[in-house]
Formats: C-alpha cells, sequence, structure tokens
C-alpha cells in the first residue's frame, strides 16, 4: 500500500509498486489534466509538482514516492486564477492546448526558484516540447506571469 | 439551410457522458450533439445555430479544432451576420450523424490543407445572416411592422421608429418557425465588424486548468483500457501467438485481434501496455519484410541517378547560370534528402468505443468525423445510422487523425469484451505506425 496527497488529498493506493505517477494520476485517481506524450520523460506533458519541484511524472515509480506531496494542474488554483493560468489566458498561450499543463506546471515551478526569470532562464529550464510551437507566447505569458506575481 | 425545427443538440445523456469524459466537469463550449431532446429550451434555426431563452448563442462548428484556433474563428464568421452579443457565444461540435441523416447538411467535416476558413466562410455567413433576417422577421410579425423598419444588433431586434426591442432569446422559438422567401445577401469582408478582429479563443480556459476534452481523458462508466502490440513490419499480421502468461497478470481481462496485431485489454491502461509489451507474438512480416531506412536511402539514389523522366522542361537553369552568372556569384549545387516522417501529434492516437447491441459511439479526436462514422459501423457490423462519433479536442492532428485506424482497434475490441474500452497507442507504436510522410531526395537537374 502506498500513500500519497494529491492536491491536498490524501490517497491510499492498492497497487504495483512500478507504476508510474502518470498513471496513477489520470487512471486511479480521475485527474486527466496530467498528460501522456512519450513516457520516456523527453516531452514534458505530464510535468507535476513532485515535493514542490517540477517533475515528469511518467517515469517515478509510485512505490518510489511514498508520503510525497504532488501538486497537478487541476490543483494549482481552485478557479484557474493563478497568475501563470492568468498570464496564459492574457497571451492566448494554448493552440492544441495538449502540452500546456505540463507547461504550467513547469512555469510554475521556474517562477518559485527564479521570480524574474530572464528569456536565457526560460529557454534552459522549460524544456518541455509543444508541437504547435508556441514556445514565443509561453516566454512572453512568463515574463507577465512575473508581473502579476509581484502584484 | 431550410427546414425549421426545434430540435436541438443536448440529450440528458450526451450531458451525463460529456461530464464523465471531461473528467471534472463540463466546459463551457464544448457539448456532443446528440439526439433530439425534448428537454432542452433552446431554439435551433437550422443545423448551426441554438439560442437559449438566457441568451447563449451555441454556433456549430463542422471541422475539428487542432491548435488551428478554428472552433472560435468560424463562430466569429457565423456571429458576423448573426449579429449576436460574441459574450454569449458558445462553440461545440457539429455531429457526424446528423451530417449522415440530414444529407451532408454540414458539408464535408474533414479537416485538412488549411482549408477551414476559405472553403466553408461564404456557407456560414449565409446561414449567419438567414437565421439573423428570420430573427428579424419574428420580432416583425409581433411588432405588426414591416421587417425592412427594423434592425439586428448585439443580440437584439429593434424597431427605431417605435424604440421597440426584443432579445434573440426572446425571439428565437418564433423564428424558428419562419421561412424566409429569399435568402438575404451576406456581407463583403470590408463591412466585417467582428470577424477578422485578434478576440481571445474560446478555448484557452480550459486549456490552462486541465478541463478541455482531448479523446484520451475519456472515461466511462466500466471501461476497460486497451495497448495494442502490432506487427513491427507495417502490413504484417500475427503468424501465432501464446497470450496465457499475460493473462495471468493482475488486470488482465483478454487478448483480442485486431487489423494488425493484438489488443491486450485490462482494467488499467499501465497493465495493458506492460501485457502487451511481454506477449509473445510470432509475426508475418508480410510484402514489407526487408525493407530498411537504408535499403529506401538507396534505391531512391539510385533512381534519381538513372534514367528519370521530364515532367516539365522550361530553359536550362544550369546553362543559364554557368554562361551568365551573377556579378560576384558562385554556383552551389546541393542535394536534398527528407527522409520518412511521422506526424507524431503531441497526444498518442486513441479512441474510446462503447458497442451495444443498437448502438456504436466513438470517443476521439478526428479530422474526419464522416468517415470516422463510416468506419465505426464496418468494424461494429452495425448501419451507419447507428453510430454517434464524439469529436473531442484533438492533441495535434497534421493529418495524421484523418486516417482513424485507431479507431478501428477500439470498436473492434469493444464489441468483442462487451464494455466500453479505451485503447491508446503507446508513443512506440503511434512512430513505427505512423502513416509516414514519404521520403524525397532532389538533386539539381543535370544538363
Amino acid at each position: 500500500m502506498t500513500a500519497v496527497t494529491v492536491n491536498g488529498q490524501r490517497h491510499e493506493l492498492d497497487i504495483e509498486a512500478e507504476t508510474p505517477l502518470l498513471w496513477v494520476l489520470r487512471d486511479e485517481l480521475g485527474l486527466t489534466g496530467t498528460k501522456y506524450g512519450c513516457g520516456i520523460a523527453q516531452c514534458g506533458a505530464c510535468t507535476v509538482h513532485l515535493n514542490g519541484a517540477a517533475t515528469r511524472s511518467c517515469q517515478v515509480q509510485i512505490g518510489d514516492i511514498d508520503g510525497a506531496e504532488i501538486l497537478t494542474i487541476e490543483g494549482l488554483s481552485a478557479d484557474g486564477t493563478h497568475p501563470v493560468q492568468r498570464a496564459w489566458i492574457e497571451h492566448d498561450v494554448p493552440q492544441c492546448g495538449y502540452c500546456q499543463s505540463g507547461q504550467i506546471m513547469a512555469a510554475v515551478a521556474l517562477l518559485k526558484e527564479k521570480p524574474d526569470p530572464s528569456d536565457s532562464d526560460i529557454d534552459t529550464t522549460i524544456t518541455n516540447i509543444c508541437r504547435c510551437g508556441t514556445y514565443p507566447r509561453i516566454r512572453m505569458a512568463i515574463h507577465r506571469a512575473a508581473e502579476l506575481a509581484k502584484g | 439551410m431550410g427546414v425549421l425545427s426545434r430540435e436541438t443538440g443536448l440529450s440528458r445523456r450526451g450531458f451525463i457522458l460529456a461530464s464523465l469524459s471531461a473528467a471534472g466537469g463540463l466546459m463551457i463550449g464544448i457539448r456532443p450533439v446528440d439526439a433530439a431532446s425534448p428537454d432542452s429550451a433552446g431554439a435551433e434555426l437550422g443545423a448551426w445555430i441554438v439560442i437559449d431563452p438566457d441568451e447563449s448563442v451555441t454556433l456549430r462548428v463542422a471541422k475539428s479544432e487542432m491548435g488551428q484556433g478554428i472552433f472560435t474563428a468560424l463562430p466569429m464568421i457565423l456571429a458576423e451576420e448573426l449579429a449576436c452579443d460574441w459574450r454569449h457565444v458558445r462553440a461545440e461540435y457539429a455531429a457526424a450523424s446528423r451530417n449522415l441523416a440530414d444529407k451532408q447538411i454540414y458539408g464535408s467535416m474533414g479537416t485538412g490543407g488549411s482549408r477551414s476558413v476559405r472553403g466553408s466562410h461564404e456557407m456560414l455567413q449565409q446561414i449567419g445572416a438567414s437565421a439573423r433576417e428570420r430573427l428579424i422577421a419574428a420580432a416583425a410579425k409581433r411588432w405588426q411592422v414591416a421587417a425592412s423598419e427594423c434592425g439586428a444588433a448585439n443580440g437584439h431586434v429593434q424597431h427605431a421608429a417605435s424604440g421597440q426591442r426584443l432579445s434573440y432569446g426572446a425571439l428565437a422559438a418564433a423564428a424558428a418557425a419562419i421561412t424566409l422567401d429569399q435568402e438575404p445577401a451576406i456581407k463583403a469582408p470590408e463591412s466585417f465588424t467582428l470577424a477578422g478582429l485578434p478576440l481571445a479563443r474560446l478555448d484557452t480556459r480550459p486549456k490552462t486548468n486541465g478541463q478541455a476534452p482531448f479523446g484520451i481523458d475519456t472515461r466511462l462508466p466500466d471501461m476497460l483500457y486497451a495497448a495494442v502490440a502490432l506487427c513491427p513490419v507495417p502490413g504484417g499480421k500475427v503468424k501465432s501467438y501464446d497470450g496465457s502468461a499475460v493473462l495471468k497478470r493482475r488486470g488482465v481481462h483478454s487478448v483480442v485481434p485486431v487489423p494488425g496485431g493484438l489488443a491486450v485489454v485490462a482494467d488499467r491502461f499501465w497493465r495493458a501496455k506492460e501485457a502487451a509489451a511481454a506477449l509473445q507474438v510470432q509475426w508475418d512480416p508480410g510484402q514489407g519484410a526487408g525493407t530498411s531506412s537504408a535499403a529506401f536511402r538507396r534505391d531512391y539514389r539510385a533512381a534519381l541517378d538513372g534514367p528519370l523522366e521530364t515532367a516539365r522542361k522550361q530553359g536550362d537553369a544550369r546553362a543559364t547560370l554557368v554562361a551568365t552568372p551573377p556579378a560576384g556569384g558562385k554556383l552551389i549545387e546541393a542535394l536534398y534528402e527528407v527522409p520518412h516522417l511521422a506526424h507524431a501529434p503531441m497526444e498518442p492516437l486513441n479512441c474510446t468505443a462503447r458497442v451495444t447491441a443498437d448502438k456504436v459511439e466513438v470517443w476521439l479526436g478526428t479530422q474526419n468525423p464522416d468517415m470516422a462514422l463510416q468506419l465505426a459501423a464496418k468494424a461494429a457490423g452495425m448501419a451507419p445510422e447507428k453510430v454517434e462519433v464524439h469529436n473531442c479536442f484533438l492533441g495535434g492532428g497534421f493529418g495524421r487523425r484523418s486516417m482513424n485506424d485507431e479507431l478501428v482497434h477500439a470498436v473492434t475490441v469493444a464489441k468483442v469484451v462487451g464494455r466500453p474500452v479505451k485503447l491508446i497507442w503507446t508513443r512506440e507504436v503511434d512512430m513505427q505506425h505512423d502513416r509516414i510522410a514519404p521520403r524525397r531526395r532532389c538533386a539539381p537537374a543535370r544538363s
């Protein structure tokens, strides 16, 4: 039995230890905002926060994170008004939208580390793939989120 | 246009399913269109427009939203002529079943080639203008004035002379019963006031909070999951297999043959995927046996070095450049080679299917709902009229989602197991079994 806390809610799971966190979130807990893209931690669509750090959940085995705190896109804010979400909406960032949960979770983690990141910080830290090519708007929205977070 | 009816899009069942597929609530704008329902208050003005008494205006989109913004662009074109209040507009997918039943009322629902706006704006303008004139006619009738004395703007019809004004929500039911004597003219682009504005996309918000329903997010009661093991050589098939070991694994339900391979069905996708990888299969590679990237490269090079056919000849570029090089110019020759390429949409191919005795339902992101409907019918062995295609947001399309091979797999499996099945191709299967773009090799013409 493994226990994890997801978006503030504790779950006890009777599940194989090697099950990736991604599939626990999507299939056990029904939190489908976190996406499956590649399954090998290359694309970043499955990015969540694991004990506060941006983590690609497809390569995390549930048995290795007993007691962990996990934050997913669904738990980022109650009403979609986290500064990063507001900035994303202002800049109309998403196109197909599939990668955007992961992009947003990666951006939130970056801003926690660096409240005022440079373009180069963004380019080196946010390595999530967007097949539509929304990178320029992601960059603009992260700068905007930095402003919004300062109030 | 034509036929007027009060039927509308949303059945109670459709609502529940959509809520489930969104996994945590129905979002603005995305509602599956189902059979006519008596419990909705909205009035349908043709197949494209539903106006509710609360002033919400639902505009149907017969093209697929895969990132290009069509879920906003086509409603803007309808709204331009309808003269409704944009703040009350929501978009929903048109139904392929309606298209089948209503003699292609939505035209071809296929999305590709950057054709959606170019190919449908005149038709949508006409539909919007026609609905607007019917709303005006309904108001004029109520006020006992000439329709020509009335105008429409921002979701209201007004009669300037008397100062009377009625909202679309109040007029829609009456408008739905009106037939026009002749179709109104549509606007020239120069007089557009809405279409062409840089408005915010209607689908942005649900794409920033995890609620946007992609096909892969569909969840149905009693649903099983499936992963596939396909012949590594496209076109090949199963020679023999032994499923006994994987059937002993936790959660594994069954192994079901599908075109090109086998599907492993389980109570969770991860279990299905691991079992599919462990399945012992002997493959018959078929005609593609022995092919390789290296062999293709060699063949293409040999073909280009060999005798070529002339498709068109105009002048002699090389001779001209050699004879009269531009000042300081240098003749550069290069040979361009592009390998076979996968479309690789971010969302791996997937489809959820439910097959009952009298109905086939599929949930997926498809660029070709009309064909998806036909393929689902064929795979289930049922009449096309029994099929409902619930199109979802597409996590990228690029043409790959025009083929629907994943749908054939899902329907095949759902029919065999008798329960709803969500079948997902892993990224590895998606890349290996893409309908790959052709290899190309281009060289400057030989003199």
